[in-house]
């Protein structure tokens, strides 16, 4: 794990400058399997309270005997929270080469479902690809998610699987975001395997005085 | 050299008509970033977007949502903006807004339609939030100059917060 604790680059010798909009703020590739990826807001460029929204990038893999796993993303706990979430997909899934448009909601769920992850049964190798935005994470708004995934299959070697979707997903808390994790639903002994990486940005407002 | 920049941050003490941003810099690609409610009076609403000031009918778009189990594609032509980017309306919660991100390609090139992408999730009181994704077309191959953000009718409620970025190439 990398993790950027530097001094924010938008400071220089105690000076506001304008600096990059977008921070690198860690990036973790698993070494062997693992159930989640985490992140927490700690100090310098890592301190979470200076930014507007979190970028997540991620490309995952899970060894759930399956096509496809579902991805969740937990904000401030790994733990499920009893009714803290809702989420609604909308997703294009493949049989063979014929393609179908789906939604499904859940509501008052206790995680945060997000996407999908190409899992065990898919073609050697094939992680999918996740973008995972959070909006206003200092604010006393519900904490607003949007992920994009793709988690694709080689149609030519087998005739099920791979998805395409978007998830919007809500945590409803006022709190400020200080940790995140990525990892499949639901957790027990499935993990996302070695290789699995995510990256997380920090992403700054400007104020201008007009 | 940063690659990201954000241009400027609106965020709203007071219920505003509309938004604009007028300086857009010298990038290759915008990206606004919302969140934002509305003062209507349903769970959500659709944001909409202007490009140099015009409001004549010459936008097109394509939508598709999901919400429960359902799921609806729509397209129009002949629009007055590109719409469709939910966010929340006053009918929900007061601590829930929607997120929303639009990508502006190109925006300085004076020899190319524009047509923007975006993606939206609103969150609905009681319910699983609203899932969108938008593309639009501004049938004029104007640089783009100014883009404005408005809840036709309505509002945009305080504590809406809008920034936009510009993408450079490397």
């Amino acid at each position: 794990m990398t993790i950027n604790t530097d001094d924010p680059a938008y400071i220089v010798d105690g000076v506001l400058t304008d600096g990059e909009a977008w921070v690198a703020l860690g990036t973790t590739t698993l070494g062997a399997g693992a159930v989640n990826i985490g992140f927490t807001s700690t100090t310098g460029a890592n301190d979470w309270s200076q930014y507007m929204d979190l970028v997540l990038v991620s490309y995952l893999r899970s060894d759930e005997s399956s096509q496809a796993s579902y991805m969740r993303v937990m904000v401030n706990s790994a733990s499920v929270v009893t009714g803290g979430y809702d989420d609604q997909g909308l997703w294009g899934s493949a049989t063979g080469l014929a393609g179908a448009v789906s939604a499904g909601a859940g509501v008052a769920t206790n995680q945060g479902i997000a996407g999908y992850i190409p899992a065990d049964s898919v073609g050697a190798n094939i992680f999918g690809a996740s973008v995972t935005n959070i909006f206003d994470i200092n604010s006393g708004k519900y904490k607003q998610m949007i992920t994009k995934s793709a988690a694709d299959n080689n149609l030519a070697t087998t005739a099920a699987g791979g998805y395409v979707s978007i998830f919007g997903t809500t945590l409803k808390t006022q709190a400020p975001v200080t940790s995140v994790y990525v990892s499949l639903y639901p957790t027990g002994s499935d993990d996302l395997v070695a290789g699995s990486r995510v990256d997380l940005f920090g992403i700054l407002p400007r104020m201008v005085t007009a | 050299m940063a690659i990201i920049e954000a241009i400027e941050t609106v965020y709203l003490e007071a219920d505003v008509a509309s938004v604009t941003f007028s300086s857009l810099g010298s990038y290759e690609h915008l990206q606004l970033r919302i969140i934002g409610k509305t003062t209507s009076t349903g769970d959500y609403y659709a944001l909409h977007l202007t490009l140099n000031g015009d409001t004549g009918s010459n936008y097109s778009n394509h939508r598709i949502e999901g919400y429960g189990s359902s799921k609806q594609a729509y397209a129009s032509t002949g629009n007055t903006s590109i719409w469709g980017f939910s966010a929340d309306g006053s009918g929900t919660g007061s601590a829930e807004y929607g997120g929303v991100i639009i990508d502006i390609l190109d925006y300085q090139n004076g020899n190319k339609n524009t047509t923007v992408s975006g993606i939206a999730s609103a969150s609905i009181a009681g319910g699983a939030p609203r899932v969108i994704i938008v593309s639009g077309l501004w049938d004029d191959v104007a640089a783009v100059t100014s883009v404005t953000v408005n809840p036709s009718s309505y509002n945009l409620v305080r504590g809406t917060e809008l920034t936009l970025y510009g993408i450079k190439s490397s």
